[in-house]
């Protein structure tokens, strides 16, 4: 199984830190505004860390965001 | 020319502000990772489920993934994320039309062919930097895991993949000029491709038509050559400069 593992790391290794940087930054993101176009902040936190194999963080920027 | 370019700066300051372009950048990403991984992938799910497929007495040899397996998941994705663009995008004229952000420029004499053209110019480059960066990822990671040499004209496939999204984008261009919402100009751009593959389903038209360009299996696999697309992407081009010139004018009437 070790070795299986460490054939897959070049895939993972980049995968693993797109994902987390992103959710970093969207629960940054949504830690800093107040306002949201639709939804609350606890709302959008929660769909942030279920969906954050990207789906969440993609939502958020698409539905929940505000438009400046 | 100096209207251009100062809509040009604005344009692409709104797509970083309004995070589109990180968005986009972050699906053509995925997608190029998870081309090869799906791939990668595929023996294993195989393993995983060769006891349900025993009761029921079907046998799964092993299976052999090559990067042929990688390119075609990469020419399933690739439709996937141009129709992301495409919804992100369709209301990039209309809302501005609609919200008439724009008169105080155009009453100070910007031109309107410059307004349509920055706006094109944005697109094409979101779209262009996309797919070089989701070709170009999936390319690397198919030649470190087998060897792309088994796939034949990968670089035409990959142009012929942007000149089609170029098509569509024109599309959206077109639409802008006389529709009044993102929705309208996303169901006509969806008519344009709908209508494509119905005609399509005559064999002699097949052959020029814009779709036929988006089929890059055949090209892989060695049963078509470059040439047997020559036609089509001459018409896919021709349509994309005629979309984008007939609009022009067109804007040119419209009432903002």
């Amino acid at each position: 199984m070790n070795e299986n593992i460490k054939e897959y790391l070049p895939l993972l290794i980049p995968l693993i830190i797109a994902q987390f940087s992103l959710l970093g930054y969207t629960i940054y993101h949504i830690l800093k505004h107040d306002n949201y176009k639709r939804g609350n902040r606890v709302l959008w936190l929660v769909v942030a860390i279920i969906g954050m194999q990207f789906i969440g963080p993609i939502i958020y920027f698409i539905f929940g965001k505000e438009d400046e | 020319m100096k209207g251009f370019k100062v809509l040009l700066k604005k344009e692409i300051c709104e797509i970083i502000r309004n995070k589109r372009l990180m968005i986009l950048m972050a699906i053509f990403v995925l997608v190029g990772i998870m081309n090869p991984t799906i791939a990668k992938l595929t023996p294993k799910l195989y393993e995983l489920m060769s006891e349900d497929f025993a009761e029921q007495g079907i046998t799964v040899s092993a299976v052999k993934v090559t990067a042929m397996d990688s390119w075609s998941q990469f020419v399933k994705n690739v439709p996937t994320v141009l129709i992301v663009l495409l919804i992100m995008f369709s209301g990039i004229y209309t809302t501005e039309y609609s919200k008439g952000t724009l008169i105080p420029l155009l009453t100070k004499g910007l031109s309107r062919s410059s307004v349509v053209l920055s706006k094109l110019a944005v697109m094409l480059l979101v779209w262009s930097i996309g797919i070089c960066l989701c070709f170009e990822i999936t390319y690397f990671y198919s030649d470190f895991y087998w060897d792309n040499s088994v796939v034949s004209k990968l670089f035409f496939a990959a142009f012929c993949w942007w000149l089609f999204g170029v098509f569509m984008i024109s599309c959206i261009v077109f639409f802008s000029s006389f529709a009044g919402s993102g929705i309208q100009v996303m169901l006509g751009t969806g008519a344009v491709y709908f209508s494509m593959t119905l005609i399509g389903m005559y064999n002699k038209a097949k052959e020029y038509l814009p779709v036929r360009i988006t089929d890059s299996v055949s090209l892989y696999k060695g049963e078509y050559e470059p040439k047997d697309y020559f036609g089509a992407v001459i018409v896919t081009a021709m349509l994309s400069f005629v979309f984008v010139l007939v609009s022009l004018p067109i804007t040119h009437k419209r009432q903002i």
